[in-house]
C-alpha cells in the first residue's frame, strides 16, 4: 500500500518507511545510528534527554529529537551535519559535567550507553571546572535494587516503566530541575515482581542489581541464550557466565513471549546454582541413618542391588523442571528397562494427556478483546504473565477475572467470585444465548481501574454485556478448574467461536516443563495408537497403565526413583521401601532418602524445555556441570547400560533426535529446529560508518544447539583475544588455540559425553570391572566421609577478593598449566588413572 | 489617554462583589452573547475583532477555538491559566483579585463558543488572595445563574472549578498545566497531540491566558469593530503591561498595543529612577534585553520582535544604569536554574552551569575564557530544548552579551563590576 508509506530521506539515502514510523527507528533500518538513553522501543517516547537530535529541513526548530519526530512526507533529515554533530556533543558534555566518571568502579563500565557514545560522539576534554553534584553514593531503594544517584543521567527508563510497562507504584523522580533525583514515595520501598528490569534498562550503572554489584565485568562474561526453568511460560534469558560461574540473568527479547521483560522470580533463579547447599556427590544413607558420600559406581550399585523382582513395584518420577531430553530418556529406563507402567511427570493431579488442542498462546494478550482469567490468580503464579496481561489491558482490552478469589486485583474490568466451574457455565450459557442487542461488542471509554477514577465493576450484566459479540478473547485457565474440566472448557470456547489461534484457551501450567512431558508420554495412562514407534524400537515395553505422581508420592511403589522432584513434601507422603533421589538442593525427600544422586541444573546441559502454549524452545548449555553432578538424561542413559540396554544415544543432541522419531506429539523434532536466531535485548544491531563499529547481533548465532556440550573458554578474561571489546548480547569470538573439548576431555581422562564408548575403561578399588559398561567417573571411596556442604570432588577453591570463592574445575586450572593453582584438595583428585 | 477595556472597572469600589458587577454592566456581554449568537458566529466575531491571546505567543484567540473539533465523542475543557510566574508579571493578579466576575464572564463566553461545559481555573499557588476571592465570586455566580446548570434559561451549562498550582513556573507551560492539573508531575507534553485535539484527559482543551477572558466581556458589550478599531494592524486592542524596576511609578498600565516604551515609561511610570536608563526587558524575564535606543518601539508583538526582542507576558522591567549586568544575568538565571523542570538534559544541567560560571564571575573568580564558555553553553542550550523555557534562560545572557560585553569582560579580566572600576589585582 503505497499511501502507507513516506519517502524520507536520511543522510542522503532515500527510503520509504510506513506512516507514523519514529525517525530513530526508520534510520536503524538502513543501519544508521542515532544515539539514544530515554528512548526505549517498548515504551512511549519523552524526548527529554535529547542526544538523539538531528537536523531537519524547514522546520521552525531545526533540531528535532529522532526519537519523537514521525516521519513526515519528503523529509530531509542530517544525523551528521555540523549542527547535529555539536547538538550531540553539546547534550553528552551535559550529561557529563555532573556524571561521576567512576567508571572504574561501575558495574555497568563495558556495556554502558554513556561511555559508548560519549566515545564516539563526545569530546575528548572537559570545559567543567565547578563543583559538580553530589549524593550519597549508594542508597538501597529496594530488596534487589540499590541506587546511585550521582550516576543517574535522568532518562526516565525505570520511572517509566513502572508506570508504563508494571502499571504500577514504583520508582518516582523527587524533586525537580538540577536537584531531581530517583527515588521513592517516602517511606516506600521499590520491591515489585519486576524490579529487576529497570536495572536492565538503566542505560548507565545508576541502577545495580544488590546480587551483581562489583561482582563481574562485562568483558570477562560470555553470553548463552537460555530458557527460563521457573516458570511454564518459557520466558527467554540470556545467562551471563564468568569464569564458569553464572554472574546473572537477564532478559532476551522474545517478543512472543516475554517482550523482552523478565520477573524478578526468573531474574534471580540462577542464585541457587552456586549455593553453598547444592548437592555436589552421590550419597547413600549408611548403617547409622546418615548420608554418605559415594562414588558414582557404589551409588548406582546399590539402586541396582535394590531392584525388586515385581517390575510394577518401581516408579519412576519425573520433575517438572527437567528437559524434555532427561524426561524421554527416564521414559526408557522406566518402561524398557525396569518395565515398569510408573512412569510419570511431576503433575499435582490428573494429568491431562496431549488430546485438547488448545489455541491461546501468551501473545494473544496483545490483540486481545477480552482477557478472561478463570479460576486462580495468575498474577500470583506466572509474574512475566502479568506484565503480559497489562500489555493486553493498555491495548484496550478488558480483563474479566472470575474465580474463587479476586485476581489481578486493581487491574480487573470486571470481577466475579463464587466456584469458577459453576460461573463458566453459567456465563457460557448466558452467552449462547441468542439477543438482538445491538451494543454487544461495542466498547465505551471509561476509566480503567487502574486509572484515575476507575473501579472494578462486581456487575454481572454488564460483563456479559462486555463479553458477548467479542471473538478475540483469551480464556487464561489456571489453578483446579483446569483438572475439573479443562476439556470442556475448551470445547465451550470452541462452541463460542473464539478458538482462533493466538486466541481461545491458555492453560498457565504450574510445571516449568510440565507440557513437554506430555508430549513424550510421562502419564499414567499409555496409548497404544500413539506410542506405536516406541514399542517397536525398545525392547520389553510395558505398554500398562500406571499409577499417577500422587500415588507414587503416597508410597504406593516399594522402589521409588525421583529425578528432580520432592514427593515427601505433601502432607500423605509416605516413604517407600527404596527411595532414590537426584536432586540439586537438600529438602524433604533428601532427609529420608536412601540413595541421593547429585543432579545438574538447567544451566549446566542442553535441553529442550516446552512452554506451557506449546512453544518448544531450546536452553544451551552455559557451564560445566558442577562437582560430580549430571544431568538427568546421564544418570538415566548409565542405569539403562549397565542394566544392559544397548543403542543409547550418546548426547542431548542424540536423545532429542530419538524423541523426534519416537514420539508423535513431536514427531521429526531435532535440535535443528532452533536454528532461527534468537534476539538479545534491545540494542543497536547495525553499525554506522560513524566510528567504532557496533557487533552485528543478527550475524551472530545466539543459539547453536548443533554442537556437542560444551567447554568453557580458559580462565581468565585477558586471554581471550579482543574480550575487552564484547559489547552485550554479543556471543564471545572463538577462542584461538581452544582445544576440542573431546581432546581435553581425553587428556584428562574425564568421560566426556561426546566419547563415552571409546574413553579408557576405568575402575575403582573394590568393585570389579563389568563389561560392557563405563562408569560415570571414579571417585576414591568416600564412605567414611560425611556429607557436607562444601563441594568437594574435582573443583578447586580459588580465592577472588573478599567476597566470593569462585570454584574452578579442574580442567580449566590443567589448562593454564598453573601448578600453584593446584593446592587443595588433592586427596579428591582423580588419583591415578592416567 | 486610551480607552480601558480591561480594568476599566478596577477602581470601582466592591467590585469584586458580584452586585456592583452587575450594576456596572456585568454579565451583559455572557447575555448577549447567549442570546444573541450561536457558537460558530460568536466564534467569527472573536476572530473579528483580533484579539490575541496574551499570555506570550500572542496566538488569535478565535482562531484557537476554531481548532477544537466540533463533535469528539468526548468532553471538551477549558483551562484558564492563571499560573503567573514570569519574573515582573503581576497583571493576573490584579484582574483576578479585583475584576473576578469580569473574568467568570469572559470564560463562560469562551465556554459558550466552544461548547465546553467544564472549565478548569489554574491559579498560581501563591496567589492565595486570588484564590479566595475567584471561590467566592464562583458560589456568587452560580446562585445568580450566570454559572451552573442551565444559565440564565438556556440550555448551556457550565461548571468551573479553581485549582491551586503548587509554584512550578514550568507549569505555565500549557502542557505542563495539564499534567500538574491531571494529578501528574508538571512536566511539559510532547506535541502533537497539541491541545486543541488530545489536551487535559486526552480530550479537546481550551488553554487560555486570564487577560485573554477578562477581555472579552467588553468586546461582546462594545462590539468587534469597536475592539479592533484600537491598536496597530496586527496587534489589536489594549493590553495590560506591568511596570516595573527602576521607575518612580512602577504598576500594572493598559495601553493601546502600538504604544512607545517611552510613553510607558516616562509618562505612565514617572521615568527612571535613580539614573539612567540603561537597559529595558519589554516581556518578563524570557525575553532578551533592549537598550535606551529601543526607547521609541511600539509595545506590540511585532515591534518588540523586530526589535530582536519579544512582548511575551506584557512585564516591561526598567534597569538603570546603576545596575551592573552580570549580576542581573545572574539574578535572571537563577530564577531558569530554580524553576527548571529537569526533563531535558541541556535545560536541567545547562542552567545550573551558567548559573555556576556567573557566580565564580561575580565572586571574583573569572577567567578569560569564561565568555566563550557562556556563550557555547547558551548556544548548546539554545533550540535544543524540550520546551521554551530552556531558550528563556538564555535570552538575558546573549542579549547582554550584545549590548554590554565590555561588562563580562571586566568580571573576567578584573574579577569585579566595571561599575566599581578596576579593582587592585590581589599581588601574584
Amino acid at each position: 500500500m503505497a499511501d502507507d508509506l513516506v519517502n524520507i530521506t536520511i543522510d542522503g539515502h532515500q527510503m520509504a518507511v510506513p506512516k507514523g514510523t519514529l525517525l530513530v527507528e526508520a534510520a536503524r533500518q538502513i543501519g544508521i545510528e542515532i544515539p539514544v538513553y530515554c528512548y526505549h522501543p517498548k515504551m512511549k517516547p519523552v524526548g527529554a534527554c535529547r542526544v538523539c537530535l538531528v537536523e531537519v529541513e524547514n522546520q521552525r526548530r531545526p533540531m528535532m529529537p529522532a526519537c519523537t519526530t514521525t516521519v513526515m512526507p519528503d523529509m530531509v533529515v542530517h544525523t551528521r551535519s555540523n549542527n547535529a554533530v555539536d547538538a550531540r556533543g553539546a547534550v553528552l558534555e551535559f550529561l557529563l559535567i555532573n556524571h561521576p566518571l567512576d567508571c572504574p568502579v561501575c558495574d555497568r563500565a563495558g556495556e554502558c550507553d554513556l561511555q559508548d557514545f560519549t566515545q564516539k560522539y563526545g569530546n575528548g576534554n572537559t570545559r567543567f571546572i565547578e563543583q559538580k553534584r553530589h549524593f550519597a553514593k549508594s542508597k538501597q531503594v529496594g530488596q534487589n535494587v540499590v541506587l546511585d544517584r550521582e550516576r543517574c543521567i535522568m532518562c526516565q527508563r525505570c520511572v517509566r516503566f513502572c508506570d508504563e510497562i508494571a502499571m504500577e507504584e514504583g520508582l518516582v523522580i523527587v524533586d525537580r530541575g538540577n536537584r531531581s533525583e530517583i527515588g521513592t514515595f517516602e517511606g516506600r520501598s521499590f520491591d515489585s515482581k519486576f524490579s529487576g528490569n529497570v536495572i536492565e534498562l538503566c542505560p548507565v550503572g545508576a541502577l545495580t542489581a544488590k546480587t551483581y554489584r562489583f561482582e563481574s565485568r562485562p568483558w570477562e562474561q560470555q553470553h548463552y541464550a537460555g530458557i527460563c526453568n521457573v516458570s511454564s511460560l518459557g520466558v527467554n534469558i540470556t545467562v551471563d557466565v564468568r569464569y564458569d560461574e553464572v554472574v546473572r540473568l537477564r532478559g532476551r527479547m522474545n517478543e512472543e513471549i516475554d517482550d523482552g521483560w523478565l520477573s524478578d522470580k526468573c531474574r534471580y533463579s540462577h542464585l541457587p546454582i552456586h549455593s553453598e547447599d547444592r548437592i555436589l556427590s552421590p550419597m547413600v544413607r549408611n548403617e547409622q541413618g546418615e548420608l554418605a558420600k559415594v562414588s558414582w559406581t557404589a551409588a548406582l550399585e546399590k539402586i541396582a542391588e535394590a531392584i525388586p523382582e515385581d517390575s510394577s513395584k518401581i516408579g519412576v518420577a519425573v520433575g517438572t523442571r527437567l528437559s524434555v531430553e532427561d524426561g524421554h530418556m527416564l521414559l526408557r529406563l522406566g518402561r524398557s528397562v525396569l518395565k515398569t507402567p510408573n512412569v510419570v511427570h511431576q503433575y499435582e493431579g490428573e494429568s491431562l494427556g496431549t488430546n485438547t488442542t488448545l489455541t491461546g498462546q501468551v501473545k494473544g494478550c496483545d490483540g486481545a478483546d477480552v482477557i478472561l482469567c478463570l479460576g486462580s490468580d495468575p498474577s500470583k503464579t506466572h509474574h512475566d504473565f502479568e506484565l503480559r496481561i497489562k500489555k493486553g489491558l493498555r491495548n484496550k482490552a478488558r480483563l474479566v477475572c472470575i474465580g474463587e478469589e479476586p485476581a489481578l486485583v486493581g487491574y480487573a474490568d470486571y470481577q466475579a467470585t463464587g466456584v469458577a466451574s459453576e460461573l463458566w457455565s453459567k456465563l457460557k450459557k448466558e452467552l449462547q444465548k441468542k439477543t438482538d442487542d445491538e451494543e454487544a461488542g461495542l466498547r465505551f471509554p471509561k476509566p480503567r481501574p487502574w486509572e484515575a477514577g476507575g473501579q472494578t465493576s462486581h456487575d454481572w450484566d454488564a460483563l456479559i454485556k462486555e463479553i458477548r459479540g467479542t471473538e478475540k478473547v483469551l480464556v487464561v485457565v489456571s489453578g483446579d478448574i483446569a483438572q475439573q474440566g479443562l476439556e470442556d472448557i475448551a470445547k465451550d470456547v470452541e462452541d463460542l467461536g473464539w478458538n482462533t489461534a493466538p486466541h481461545g484457551v491458555i492453560h498457565l501450567r504450574t510445571g516449568v516443563n510440565s507440557v513437554g512431558h506430555e508430549c513424550i508420554s510421562l502419564v499414567p495412562e499409555w496409548d497404544e495408537d500413539s506410542n506405536k514407534s516406541i514399542a517397536q524400537a525398545w525392547e520389553g515395553m510395558n505398554t500398562e497403565c500406571g499409577v499417577g505422581y500422587a500415588e507414587l508420592c503416597r508410597g504406593k511403589t516399594e522402589m521409588l526413583l525421583a529425578f528432580g522432584c520432592n514427593p515427601l513434601s505433601h502432607s500423605d507422603s509416605k516413604k517407600p521401601k527404596f527411595l532414590v533421589q537426584a536432586a540439586t538442593h537438600p529438602d524433604e525427600t533428601t532427609d529420608k532418602a536412601d540413595v541421593v544422586l547429585p543432579l545438574s541444573m538447567w544451566v549446566e546441559y542442553n535441553g529442550v524445555y516446552v512452554s506451557t502454549d506449546g512453544t518448544v524452545q531450546f536452553n544451551r548449555q552455559a557451564i560445566l556441570p558442577l562437582g560430580e553432578a549430571q544431568p538427568a538424561w546421564s544418570i538415566a542413559r548409565e542405569l539403562c547400560q549397565r542394566l544392559g540396554a544397548s543403542e543409547l544415544p550418546q548426547n542431548p543432541r542424540a536423545v532429542y533426535q530419538e524423541v523426534g522419531t519416537l514420539h508423535t506429539a513431536l514427531a521429526g523434532a531435532t535440535y535443528k529446529d532452533f536454528q532461527a536466531p534468537g534476539q538479545y535485548h534491545w540494542s543497536y544491531p547495525q553499525q554506522a560508518d560513524l566510528g567504532m563499529p557496533r557487533p552485528d547481533l543478527s550475524a551472530i548465532p545466539v543459539k547453536e544447539p548443533d554442537m556437542p556440550m560444551w567447554m568453557p573458554a580458559p580462565l581468565t578474561g585477558s586471554t581471550v583475544e579482543g574480550a575487552g571489546r564484547l559489547h552485550r548480547g554479543q556471543t564471545p569470538p572463538p577462542v584461538p588455540g581452544q582445544r576440542d573439548p573431546r581432546e581435553i576431555a581425553k587428556l584428562l581422562g574425564l568421560n566426556h559425553p561426546m566419547d563415552r564408548a571409546s574413553a579408557p575403561a576405568l575402575t575403582e578399588g573394590g568393585s570389579e570391572k563389568k563389561e560392557g559398561y563405563i562408569p560415570l567417573r571414579v571417585v576414591p571411596s568416600a564412605s567414611a566421609e560425611p556429607a557436607g556442604p562444601t563441594p568437594a570432588g574435582r573443583h578447586h577453591e580459588i580465592g577472588v577478593g573478599p567476597r566470593r570463592r569462585v570454584a574452578v574445575p579442574v580442567a580449566h586450572t590443567a589448562l593454564l598449566e598453573e601448578p600453584e593453582a593446584e593446592t587443595a584438595d588433592d586427596n579428591t583428585e582423580d588419583g591415578g588413572e592416567e | 489617554m486610551s480607552t480601558l477595556v480591561i480594568t476599566e472597572l478596577m477602581d470601582v469600589d466592591g467590585i469584586d462583589g458580584i452586585d456592583t458587577y452587575i450594576k456596572n454592566k456585568g454579565y451583559e456581554g455572557l447575555k448577549k452573547a447567549l442570546n444573541d449568537y450561536t457558537p460558530d458566529e460568536l466564534i467569527e466575531y472573536v476572530k473579528g475583532s483580533g484579539l490575541r491571546g496574551r499570555g506570550g505567543a500572542g496566538f488569535p484567540t478565535g482562531l484557537k477555538w476554531s481548532f477544537v473539533p466540533k463533535n469528539p465523542g468526548k468532553p471538551k475543557y477549558l483551562c484558564v491559566n492563571c499560573d503567573e510566574s514570569e519574573p515582573g508579571t503581576c497583571k493576573d493578579r490584579d484582574m483576578v483579585t479585583y475584576l473576578p466576575h469580569q473574568l467568570l464572564e469572559g470564560i463562560a463566553i469562551c465556554c459558550y463558543a466552544v461548547g465546553i461545559n467544564q472549565a478548569f481555573i489554574y491559579i498560581r499557588g501563591e496567589m492565595l488572595e486570588g484564590w479566595e476571592i475567584l471561590e467566592k465570586a464562583v458560589v456568587e455566580a452560580v446562585e445568580k445563574n450566570f454559572l451552573g446548570d442551565n444559565i440564565m434559561g438556556t440550555d448551556f451549562s457550565l461548571d468551573v472549578v479553581v485549582h491551586r498550582g503548587a509554584g512550578a513556573y514550568i507549569c505555565g507551560e500549557e502542557s505542563a498545566l495539564l499534567s500538574s492539573l491531571e494529578g501528574e508531575r508538571g512536566f511539559p507534553r510532547l506535541k502533537p497531540p497539541f491541545p486543541a485535539v488530545e489536551g487535559l484527559y486526552a480530550c479537546p482543551t481550551v488553554i487560555n491566558n486570564v487577560e485573554t477572558l477578562s477581555t472579552l466581556p467588553a468586546i461582546m458589550r462594545n462590539g468587534a469593530e469597536w475592539y479592533s478599531a484600537m491598536g496597530t494592524e496586527r496587534s489589536k486592542g489594549t493590553r495590560v503591561l506591568c511596570l516595573s524596576g527602576h521607575v518612580k511609578k512602577p504598576g500594572n498600565y493598559e495601553l493601546e498595543l502600538g504604544t512607545s516604551m517611552r510613553h510607558l515609561i516616562e509618562e505612565c511610570g514617572g521615568g527612571v529612577m535613580g539614573g539612567e536608563l540603561k537597559a529595558i526587558i519589554p516581556g518578563g524575564a524570557s525575553a532578551p534585553m533592549l537598550t535606551k535606543e529601543h526607547l521609541d518601539v511600539a509595545l506590540d508583538f511585532e515591534a518588540i520582535a523586530a526589535a530582536g526582542s519579544m512582548a511575551g507576558s506584557g512585564a516591561v522591567i526598567v534597569i538603570n544604569d546603576k545596575t551592573c549586568i552580570v549580576k542581573t544575568c545572574l539574578n535572571l538565571d537563577q530564577f531558569f536554574e530554580e524553576e527548571s523542570c529537569g526533563k531535558c538534559t541541556p535545560c536541567r544541567e545547562g542552567t545550573k552551569w551558567l548559573v555556576d560560571i556567573l557566580t565564580r564571575m561575580v565572586n571574583g573568580h573569572g577567567r578569560p575564557e569564561d565568555i566563550e564558555l557562556l556563550k557555547s553553553v547558551c548556544n548548546n542550550i539554545l533550540g535544543n530544548t524540550f520546551c521554551p523555557l530552556g531558550d528563556s534562560a538564555t535570552s538575558c545572557i546573549m542579549s547582554a552579551f550584545k549590548y554590554f560585553p565590555e561588562e563580562f569582560e571586566h568580571y573576567a579580566l578584573h574579577g569585579c563590576s566595571i561599575l566599581e572600576g578596576k579593582k587592585e589585582m590581589a599581588k601574584s
